[in-house]
């Protein structure tokens, strides 16, 4: 069942909105991750696509029919809540079992499908205990298979991970996605995590300020994203954004101390360039033109990460090497080394320089030499 | 949940007619208190005869605002000592060892199963020969603590951490001065119950100041009421209602004001 | 001083397990404290002694005597007074007529407070005023509300009768007819417990998870199976701790039923407390009186208990 949200908006008084112009198609059997910061109205979507809340302006389309204002039960989908909205007097099987039970299904029928969908969770063991006897993961198994029970083909899910530890969250994305796979659901997932929207989803929608940001699929969004707000957004650790100025023909100088050349002539204006850490390199200690220098170190296991200062004052974030013994205070020489994405300056992307290693430290030549 | 337009209009008027059933005998006592009783007798409640008459004779011929003093001071002694000796009692149960603890607390768990109204014929004969007969001192005394009041505090006093009882340790603190300045402040919402709770279980007390008080000196309201209602034989209910109103206003007051507290800690009780 | 109740902790012991046990001992109690013991709990013992414990054993030895008029136990009558009176039609009748209130207060209360819980827990404009309106009567005593009914259902010039005159209806007497009597009584007790109740369920709907409700509405449950499914066993905790408590309020009424009916008409209305009091403090039978006050006992103690039994085993969602 696909879904299409056409020019969603809500507002709860006149003039104030909390989402505008939502736009967005949703293919069957898809994993769609809703993105964005806590208040961003993601919640709101979700809901309103439930039919919780009622939708101020817009359509949405369930499986090509107009569903805008039809009751949550009549819109044929199912909803996974953080909190799982377990029912704590009913055991595991009559959890799984009451909305089946509320459309009046056949006794015979409601059993096959509880016993499949706690099956398919792995919780025949547990299914005559009640929720408070349960594990956090096994809460959410319950969530999951009342969803999958109800036979809905879409299934929307509100930050379902969120409440679990760092180590059953990991494993619970595989299994949600197998499980979606498996049974070719269209899910509608809530995250406020992007590590999370960009393991388990097929498009992500990255909500905020009340509006539609970005919507692509995970590489899209990390490679290619239209604004400064996604692009600080995505990736671990975060871009750099560096405020940059015209300085000669093809040239931009990135916080007073970097230049960076460009393919093509911009206009003279304010820029800010946005470079990910890893695609920024570090001349051997002692070689070349110090030009940073560093505030604190971070050791990540594999990398180790500088935060650092350029020599305007611009903070910095790069990743090292941990064989090299950075401390704080240590003074670098800081070149660029890979994509580097030029914003105007309300934040709207331009255009992106692919990154050959060029270093644009006025220490340059010398250090090519 | 989504509302159609109807659905709203039904849920109003069955809003609208709970809330006249329930502030009709308010009003109704209120505007009958403001009319002549003539009028009330000829059963002409549309008079148009409004005047504060009533008010005025009930404060000048009754006893009403003694019997108001009365209560007040009953229920403001007993709620202070309840407070007092239930939060001692209770904090004895959480935090002192002694010998036949646990007995002790079934044993006053287990009074608050017996009605006080099944042991008034004793409790008569008591006070009668305390001598305490007709006096403030009768009406509060039998009330200085209450069972519930333990059980309650008890169950507030053991949600206090076990690490602030250590750290008071380390810093070398009595109980007294645990008490008073960890205890008592960390249970300010049971408190606050409590205190409530016993003031208006003390304002409402019928029966017991019914048999042990014979003067409007010591009458409290809820008698006081009694007392006018049966004496008044040609039925002055225009005074009568006055009275009923003036009784019950303070109340309502301190309802409305103090109602945010006042059901949390409620629910706090009902849920523990 | 003997200071450590706890044990020495063992070298090397599994720092969770080692976490746990001192979670289950909670605070660290020392064995010189019945000097404090004996200040903090004295008084409360001395009252309850006094006033408790004293009076429930000697109501129980005054039940099996005659006595005279100022109370004191004359000949020993082992159970008779209980049998005398379990025998006797007026106390039957009157332990009747005390279930017949009791059941209609306790019954209508809770369906009206829910109903109002219920009716006030939605968000809409303007629901704080009914929300402080239906919590007004927990403001109300005994007396006045006995005072506001009183009027309300006095002949001619109260309120039902006017309505009745108006609609041409035949005239009920209602305090001096045995059926209408009883039915004002329980309507005037009604009214003044809905205030509290009201109160205490509208906290308990509150309490439940909005999810809940999402999550059933999105199952496909309409509004009254999510009332029956939902609602209803979610605060199923506190709706039986407020039927115990108005079922043992309603056995300890008194002021209400001494103001409006004087236990008549016909002793229609004379319920268990205001028998004890009759019987003790009108009719001088002490003796008698004490038997009735032990069965009263006994009745409130056994819902007491299975009020006490039902929280115990009841867990925190």
């Amino acid at each position: 069942m696909s879904i299409e949200l056409n020019a969603l908006g809500k507002a709860y008084t006149a003039d104030n909105w909390v989402l505008q112009n939502v736009t967005a198609h949703i293919e069957s059997g898809e994993f769609f991750a809703i993105v964005g910061p806590s208040g961003c109205g993601k919640s709101t979507l979700l809901r309103m696509i439930a039919g919780l809340i009622p939708i101020s302006t817009g359509e949405l389309q369930i499986d090509g029919k107009v569903a805008t204002d039809l009751p949550p039960k009549d819109r044929q989908l199912t909803m996974v809540f953080q909190s799982y909205a377990l029912f704590p007097f009913l055991s595991v099987t009559d959890n799984v079992a009451f909305g089946l039970k509320a459309r009046k299904f056949p006794a015979k029928e409601i059993e096959e499908r509880v016993t499949k969908a706690i099956k398919l969770v792995n919780l025949e063991e547990f299914k005559d205990r009640r929720p408070r006897d349960l594990s956090g993961g096994q809460r959410q198994r319950v969530a999951l298979a009342r969803a999958i029970a109800s036979d809905a083909k879409v299934c929307l899910m509100d930050e379902p991970l969120s409440n679990l530890d760092a180590q059953l969250r990991i494993k619970m994305r595989t299994e949600l996605r197998n499980l979606q796979q498996e049974l070719g659901l269209t899910v509608i997932y809530v995250t406020h995590d992007q590590v999370e929207a960009m393991t388990m989803a097929d498009h992500i929608m990255v909500l905020h300020d009340h509006k539609i940001q970005q919507i692509g699929t995970p590489l899209d969004i990390y490679n290619r994203p239209a604004n400064t707000f996604v692009a600080s957004f995505f990736g671990t650790p975060r871009m750099n954004l560096l405020p940059a100025r015209v300085t000669a023909d093809r040239e931009l100088t990135l916080a007073d101390t970097l230049k960076l050349a460009l393919p093509k002539p911009l206009p003279v204006a304010d820029y800010i360039v946005g470079i990910r850490p890893t695609s920024l390199y570090l001349l051997p200690q002692g070689e070349g033109e110090p030009n940073a220098q560093v505030k604190t170190v971070e050791y990540l296991g594999a990398q180790i990460l500088l935060e650092a200062e350029l020599s305007d004052g611009t903070p910095i974030e790069l990743t090292a090497d941990p064989d090299e013994n950075y401390r704080a205070g240590d003074w670098l020489s800081v070149g660029i080394d890979g994509n580097a994405y030029i914003f105007d300056h309300t934040g709207e992307v331009q255009f992106m320089v692919e990154g050959g290693r060029q270093h644009a430290s006025r220490s340059h030549a010398s250090a090519q030499a | 949940m989504m509302l159609t337009k109807t659905h709203k209009t039904l849920r109003y008027l069955v809003l609208v007619i709970m809330a006249i059933i329930i502030i009709g005998p308010f009003i109704l006592g209120f505007w009958t208190s403001l009319l002549p009783t003539a009028d009330i007798a000829k059963g002409t409640l549309f008079s148009t005869h409004i005047s504060f008459q009533n008010y005025v004779d009930a404060v000048q011929q009754t006893a009403i605002m003694r019997y108001l003093l009365n209560s007040f001071v009953i229920s403001l002694l007993t709620m202070a000592a309840q407070l007092l000796f239930c939060s001692l009692g209770a904090y004895a149960f959480v935090f002192l060892s002694f010998k036949g603890r646990d007995f002790l607390f079934y044993v006053i768990l287990a009074t608050m199963m017996l009605p006080f109204e099944a042991e008034v014929i004793p409790n008569f004969a008591t006070v009668r020969q305390l001598n305490l007969l007709n006096h403030y001192a009768v009406m509060v005394i039998p009330f200085l603590t209450s069972a519930f009041g333990i059980f309650m505090l008890r169950q507030s006093f053991r949600q206090i951490p076990p690490e602030l009882k250590e750290a008071a340790d380390v810093e070398g603190l009595n109980h007294w001065q645990f008490y008073w300045r960890v205890t008592l402040p960390y249970a300010r919402i049971s408190l606050f119950t409590l205190a409530a709770y016993s003031f208006l279980e003390s304002w409402n007390q019928y029966l017991w100041p019914m048999l042990t008080t014979f003067s409007d000196k010591f009458r409290p309201v809820q008698d006081g009421l009694r007392q006018l209602q049966s004496q008044e034989t040609f039925n002055n209910w225009g005074m009568i209602q006055a009275s009923a109103v003036i009784v019950v206003i303070p109340t309502l007051i301190v309802l409305f004001v103090g109602q945010h507290y006042f059901k949390d800690g409620l629910n706090e009780g009902a849920t523990k | 001083m003997q200071a450590e109740v706890t044990p020495a902790p063992k070298p090397k012991v599994d720092q969770s397990a080692a976490i746990s046990h001192k979670r289950a001992k909670g605070y660290n109690l020392h064995a010189g404290d019945k000097y404090y013991a004996f200040a903090f709990l004295g008084p409360s013992l001395l009252v309850l002694g006094t006033f408790v414990f004293y009076p429930m054993l000697r109501t129980l030895y005054l039940s099996l005597f005659l006595t005279n008029n100022v109370g004191r136990p004359t000949v020993f009558v082992g159970l008779k007074n209980y049998i005398g009176l379990l025998t006797s039609s007026a106390y039957q009748a009157s332990l009747q007529a005390t279930a017949i209130y009791v059941i209609g207060v306790v019954a209508l209360t809770l369906i009206l407070g829910l109903l109002l819980a219920q009716l006030a827990v939605k968000k809409l404009a303007g629901i704080q005023w009914f929300r402080t309106i239906f919590s007004a009567t927990m403001g109300v005593s005994v007396s006045v509300a006995a005072i506001f009914w009183l009027f309300i259902f006095s002949p001619s010039i109260g309120l039902f009768d006017q309505i009745g005159n108006l609609l041409h209806l035949p005239i009920v007497a209602w305090l001096t007819q045995p059926g209408p009597a009883m039915t004002a009584v329980i309507i005037s007790t009604v009214w003044m417990n809905l205030g509290f109740t009201f109160l205490i369920l509208f906290g308990a709907l509150q309490m439940v998870p909005q999810p809940l409700y999402e999550a059933s509405a999105i199952e496909g449950a309409s509004e009254s199976y999510q009332f029956f499914h939902v609602t209803i066993p979610m605060i199923s905790p506190t709706l039986f701790f407020t039927s115990t408590v108005t079922l043992i309020g309603a056995f300890k009424s008194f002021g209400l039923i001494d103001l409006m009916t004087a236990g008549g008409p016909n002793n229609a209305t004379n319920l268990m407390v205001y028998r004890v009091y009759q019987d003790a403090f009108l009719s001088g039978n002490y003796g008698i009186a004490s038997a009735e006050s032990v069965i009263l006992a006994v009745i409130i103690a056994l819902f007491t208990l299975l009020q006490f039994k039902f929280l115990e085993k009841r867990v925190t969602y």
